[in-house]
């Protein structure tokens, strides 16, 4: 047993001087292609968001009432290649969607691996601002404070024999409540009245307990059915909930209490809670920075969010064999210790959680300036945590000050852009677009396909796959091809 | 048991710093000619960003 396989996307948010939102479809296509590195084009043969786990395919997916008025009116750009695709050589995938660019990592097992690679993202896209000349800002965050919601996705790779409604059934009350220990904090909430500020970006845009749908009606439970693999034996969970973490424990947590949830659905665990209202839970358990309101099982009784945190790390901790992801166990420590600290060492918490941090900066200028809790001035020192510029991030702001947990450094994120830092499939396909780019037909996570002197071939890349560290020394695609075949991986020639 | 939770006290949120001035502490954000980074930053943000700031809803 290895770890989970797993990635993370991030939308980013995007103000660009002088671009309104039906503008941003074509300024954005045109930021994404002034990215220094990669290969242009993206495989989508192997991509259908309407497929669901459920067993069918939906005829349509739900869109937003307001972007249809943006689509209707938005500039694209000449050639018609709006999502402008670029595959990196660290394995990983930048693109325009839906006038976001969206940076996805190559695929890890390791958590922190996952989450310097996420972070990388964020360092290019700054770069390649700085380099635009234009005066923009990015935000790594989700919410616009005006009912727009953008997202970071991950996706944690099960056998298909796990099922999807084991997945569900542990990952649901997890996703609900996980926010208390990883969430981003975000001033105010969406669609009525509510608190001045809550633990997490998203929980205000979602609707639905489950469904296939990500733009509009979104579900805490997605079932999008694209594996990237073989669909017979891989099962993709995907997790469109998570808040777009600007630190690096926040990432690292958020990813290790969905993998902790999945590693026990994955061994039969019985589920220790069945929750009333999935959707409510992840609505108030946003709301209560307590960790303490009332969570309604489906069986009659309640439980706290913190309750079911503790039941999660306590199970993972005496149930999950160590030797399986032992980086995991850890995590689960530390979010436990986390657990005891926001009672015993709040100080540590609100050093280490995204959510606790802002609070404390936003009462005290509430405090010290008299502007209210709320206000659209704290939203705008809220999108400042979010800032992808280092120099203007309150996080790091209050990193230098003492005041919040050290986070990598741009020479720590460097190597994850170079290339991809687990040795999984990613390796292959960020090598190809790295040291060949011209014979490189077309790639996507599961194929690369290469021009080789006896014509195109595919290799269909098994997300297993352990990299074969001969592959660092391949100059050629026939060498390339030579090294996957002995490694195990078809290859076939194609058309 | 749900017996117990519901007389179960609700504790204060310790993240608030009570009469006691115990809890966490941030820099001092609001007091005029303070030399802190976060202070110094806080000052460039735009007030009216977040008034602005318009997006295209995403997945």
């Amino acid at each position: 047993m290895r770890p989970i396989l797993a990635g993370i996307e991030t939308e980013y948010g995007i103000d660009i001087q002088g671009v309104g939102p039906t503008g941003l479809v074509a300024a954005v296509a045109d930021f994404v292609r002034s990215c220094p590195i990669g290969r242009r084009g993206w495989d989508y043969r192997f991509e259908n968001p309407r497929a669901d786990l459920r067993g069918f395919v939906a005829d349509e997916l739900a869109v937003d009432p307001e972007d249809m008025r943006f689509e209707a009116e938005s500039e694209i750009p000449p050639d018609g290649d709006v999502r402008s695709d670029r595959v990196l050589p660290n394995g990983a995938r930048l693109y325009n969607d839906h006038g976001h660019p969206e940076y996805a990592t190559p695929e890890c097992r390791s958590i922190r691996s996952l989450a310097l690679s996420d972070l990388a993202g964020a360092l290019l896209l700054h770069r390649m601002a700085e380099a635009s000349g234009r005066a923009m800002r990015l935000y790594r965050n989700n919410t616009d404070y005006h009912g727009a919601s953008y997202g970071t996705h991950e996706s944690y790779l099960l056998p298909r024999e796990v099922g999807w409604e084991r997945a569900r059934d542990w990952l649901a009350p997890v996703l609900a409540v996980r926010g208390f220990l990883c969430g981003a904090g975000k001033v105010g909430t969406e669609g009525g009245p509510g608190p001045a500020f809550q633990l997490t970006q998203r929980a205000d845009f979602f609707s639905e307990q489950i469904g296939v749908d990500t733009l509009y009606r979104r579900p805490l439970f997605n079932t999008r059915d694209e594996p990237h693999a073989d669909p017979g034996a891989w099962m993709r969970v995907h997790v469109i909930s998570g808040d777009a973490n600007p630190t690096f424990g926040a990432v690292c947590r958020k990813v290790a209490l969905a993998k902790a949830a999945l590693m026990l659905a994955w061994m039969g665990e019985p589920v220790p809670f069945r929750l009333a209202d999935p959707v409510r839970a992840f609505r108030d358990a946003s709301r209560d920075p307590s960790g303490d309101c009332r969570i309604e099982l489906a069986n009659g009784s309640w439980t706290t969010p913190r309750s079911i945190l503790d039941t999660l790390l306590g199970t993972a901790l005496a149930r999950l064999d160590p030797e399986w992801d032992p980086e995991l166990m850890g995590w689960m420590r530390d979010c436990g210790a986390l657990l005891d600290a926001y009672e015993s060492d709040t100080g540590r918490f609100a050093r280490e959680v995204e959510w606790a941090a802002k609070k404390l900066v936003f009462e005290q200028l509430s405090e010290e300036t008299g502007v209210p809790m709320g206000s659209p001035e704290h939203q705008a020192y809220d999108l400042a945590f979010h800032d992808c510029d280092p120099a203007s991030n309150l996080f790091r702001a209050l990193e230098i000050d003492g005041a919040f947990a050290e986070q990598p450094a741009a020479e720590e994120l460097e190597p994850a852009l170079a290339r991809p830092l687990d040795p999984t499939r990613a390796v292959a396909r960020g090598l190809a677009v790295e040291r060949f780019p011209e014979s490189v037909a077309s790639a996507c996570w599961r194929t690369v396909v290469v021009r080789t002197a006896d014509g195109p071939v595919v290799a269909d890349l098994p997300p297993d796959l352990d990299a074969p560290p001969q592959l660092a020394d391949c100059r050629d695609v026939e060498c390339f091809v030579r090294i996957l075949q002995e490694a195990g991986v078809p290859c076939q020639k194609t058309a | 048991m749900p017996e117990d939770r519901l007389t179960r006290p609700i504790p204060q949120d310790p993240l608030k710093k009570h009469a006691d001035d115990r809890g966490p502490s941030t820099p001092k954000v609001g007091k005029p000619g303070g030399d802190n980074e976060l202070l110094r930053r806080l000052r460039k943000v735009d007030p009216d960003q977040a008034k602005r700031y318009r997006q295209r809803s995403g997945q």
